[in-house]
């Protein structure tokens, strides 16, 4: 189904008796296809790998960064690095097999298996379609209204056994706002995530914009540039600090 | 861009600081307009009322308390009454971590600290509240202070550009054990930091000498030997951070000193464990340190403890996060080390807040440290800030804080396991009884504080 018979159904399902409306949900299956063709989120295909560059603002805090993060496909790999100017540089990683972080506060960590886990599943380019089969199953739950826009919220349940929830835009069908809790070594955190003003980067629409709130905290994402196979492999490297945590066998 | 970001960026924000120390500068109150001052209540009301870990705001009806202090922001003329109408919903939650730090001080002070390279000056004094007393309770060797003569134990009378009198009187008259022991913490950082300012300027200062005489000093300042910090839009904050080595006919115990939490802490710290490793026994000085970037606890606690146990939780809305000892296994060089398994002591005073008493109470909790000293100040919640419209900045806490035994230090503090108050007379003797006590406990037998001391300062 494509974006405009979902509105269709939207504006049909607006008419009728609320246990109906219920039942008039666009399927989670028809919201995602609708969405991924929308994006070309198959876009990154025939791609090795890709670098996005990024502003980082914390605006309650006053302060802002450079963000880039680093991605392979194939094997998944990826690195963060933001660097907050008189904090330093945070950076996070995976290169296939070691999740880790390393950051002027904590020092050097290999990061515990599950936010290895985490971390694949977040470096899966597959998942930003919604239909990878690390998702084994979708479900429309309601319609709602979330930052002023009408939405679809889609239950996803992880082969991870996570659970994150999307909002597609009723007007337009991107997804606007996203929910997820994620283990961290500090603990479980709800993390919630808008997305605006989609544009097209490197052949496929991305959110220009992403604000990601979690625990009383707003951090502003704005996304500046993309890049496709510009990526050297050894900028997955272990830093010399976290290569010297890792165990040999 | 990844969905998911390191718990490190939200532990970020989050600040544990009592008060700063930085240059002081105090530009001349402005004017304001009615809509920016009412912008400016609102958007604090607001934030606090999203972000406060307690949803019954301590008993009160929040939404009552807007209606009740707005009016105050609509009538006010200047910023500091529209401080006074929103300082007043701080008084009715009743936490440590609600301040405004101006933000025409924030802005002059981050502007001094940029002219003389980046270094302020300082006369080299610090002070403490005793026995209803300002005293000074150390004077840094080789600084002006101590070239002009002032000695630890002094009281001081007066300050140019500070009413003690009234300062001290105000705290007399304050009958809420929570208001006195603030006051007590505040009136000496704010002695400080009138010592603070150009390098080459004069402070003017009366002192009573143990002899009861009074003498007037005119002090110089000479140029901050150590870090200025830039932390967010909050003020510069000075970092000081030493390390000695007491030798022995058994080897060595170390002492480590630093001013505040902040981000030159970790590499600083790595610099003095490598000289410090073959010691048996280690003294953390905390006195005096007033906290700052809580995070920290999580990197400094793993140069001494060898598993990732919790330290405490912060309890914000919705969301339990640990503080979580990252145990250190490797440097910078990519070498592989061990955290440090010899003797540690912690060393608290009064002013010892905020991230200072997370650290000590958590590590304590953990079995890891003895702790000497005075009660510390009772103020340990996690903080975060707020740009309000008027320019200022909105301090609040976020969180709750308990240690890894359940106790929670705001209000209370925490409590030494070996209580060495400091006193005017071991001030006056040039004793530091506390250090003594810690040194020769982490020694394992007496250590004497000033024999054979190598010392070494961090230089910018």
């Amino acid at each position: 189904m494509n974006v405009r018979r979902v509105l269709a159904t939207a504006a049909l399902a607006s008419v009728l008796p609320g246990y109906v409306h219920a039942q008039a949900l666009p399927a989670a299956k028809d919201l995602v296809q609708a969405w991924a063709k929308a994006v070309n989120a198959d876009g990154w295909k025939g791609h090795k790998s890709a670098r996005s560059t990024a502003a980082f603002d914390m605006p309650a805090m006053g302060m802002s960064a450079k963000m880039e993060l680093a991605q392979s496909f194939d094997p998944p790999m990826t690195v963060t690095k933001i660097d907050l100017p008189g904090m330093g540089e945070m950076r996070q990683g995976f290169d296939g097999t070691t999740s880790w972080s390393l950051n002027p506060m904590q020092g050097a960590q290999v990061l515990p298996e599950e936010m290895a886990a985490a971390q694949r599943e977040d470096g899966d380019p597959g998942n930003y379609s919604r239909l990878s089969p690390a998702i084994v199953s979708s479900e429309t739950v309601e319609k709602t209204k979330l930052n002023d826009q009408d939405c679809y919220k889609v239950k996803h349940t992880w082969k991870s056994g996570r659970v994150s929830h999307d909002c597609f835009s009723v007007a337009d069908g991107m997804i606007v706002w996203s929910q997820t809790k994620t283990a961290t070594p500090m603990g479980e955190m709800e993390v919630v995530t808008t997305f605006g003003a989609y544009k097209d980067f490197g052949g496929v629409k991305r959110a220009t914009t992403t604000t990601v709130e979690q625990a009383g905290q707003q951090f502003i994402i704005t996304l500046q540039g993309w890049e496709w196979d510009t990526v050297n492999v050894k900028e997955f490297e272990l830093p010399p600090e976290v290569k010297a945590l890792v165990k040999k066998p | 861009m990844p969905r998911r970001f390191p718990p490190s960026l939200l532990a970020t924000a989050l600040i544990s600081a009592a008060c700063g120390r930085g240059p002081a500068t105090v530009p001349a109150p402005a004017r304001m307009d009615a809509a920016t001052a009412v912008a400016s209540f609102d958007t604090a009301w607001s934030r606090i009322g999203a972000t406060y870990y307690d949803t019954t705001f301590r008993g009160h009806d929040w939404r009552e308390l807007r209606a009740t202090f707005r009016p105050l922001a609509e009538r006010a003329t200047s910023p500091i009454e529209v401080r006074q109408a929103i300082e007043s919903l701080f008084v009715r939650l009743g936490d440590s971590h609600f301040y405004i730090v101006p933000g025409d001080v924030a802005q002059a002070m981050r502007a001094s600290s940029d002219e003389e390279s980046d270094r302020p000056g300082t006369t080299g004094l610090e002070f403490r509240l005793i026995d209803e007393r300002l005293l000074v309770s150390r004077v840094v060797p080789g600084s002006p202070a101590e070239q002009a003569g002032v000695r630890a134990g002094w009281e001081v009378r007066a300050i140019e550009g500070v009413d003690l009198i009234a300062m001290l009187a105000a705290r007399r008259r304050l009958d809420h054990a929570r208001d006195v022991r603030r006051a007590g913490l505040q009136i000496p950082l704010r002695a400080e930091s009138a010592t603070h300012g150009a390098p080459g300027g004069i402070v003017h200062m009366r002192f009573r000498r143990d002899d009861g005489r009074e003498v007037q000093l005119d002090v110089a300042r000479a140029a901050f030997d150590g870090q200025v910090v830039r932390y967010g839009p909050l003020p510069p904050q000075y970092f000081a951070f030493s390390h000695s080595r007491h030798a022995d006919d058994r080897g060595c115990v170390g002492v480590i000193r630093f001013s505040v939490w902040m981000l030159p802490l970790l590499p600083a710290l790595e610099g003095a464990m490598d000289e410090l490793a073959s010691c048996r026994g280690i003294v953390l000085d905390l006195r005096g340190n007033t906290g700052g970037v809580a995070a920290l606890v999580m990197g400094v606690s793993g140069f001494f403890v060898d598993r990732p146990v919790a330290l405490g939780t912060l309890q914000a809305r919705g969301t339990t996060l640990r503080y979580l000892v990252n145990p250190r296994r490797s440097n910078r060089r990519g070498e592989s080390v061990e955290p440090y398994s010899g003797a540690l002591a912690i060393l608290v005073d009064g002013l010892s807040a905020s991230t200072s008493e997370i650290f000590a109470e958590g590590m304590r909790d953990i079995g890891r440290v003895k702790v000497f000293g005075d009660t510390t100040a009772g103020e340990a919640l996690p903080a975060t800030l707020q740009k309000l419209p008027n320019g200022d900045l909105l301090i609040h806490a976020i969180a709750d804080f308990h240690s890894a035994n359940g106790a929670r230090i705001e209000a209370s503090g925490v409590a030494p396991d070996v209580v060495v108050p400091m006193t005017r007379r071991d001030l006056l003797k040039g004793r530091d009884v506390a250090l003594t006590a810690a040194l020769t406990w982490v020694g394992g037998a007496r250590v004497e504080a000033g024999a054979r001391v190598t010392q070494r300062t961090i230089r910018p």
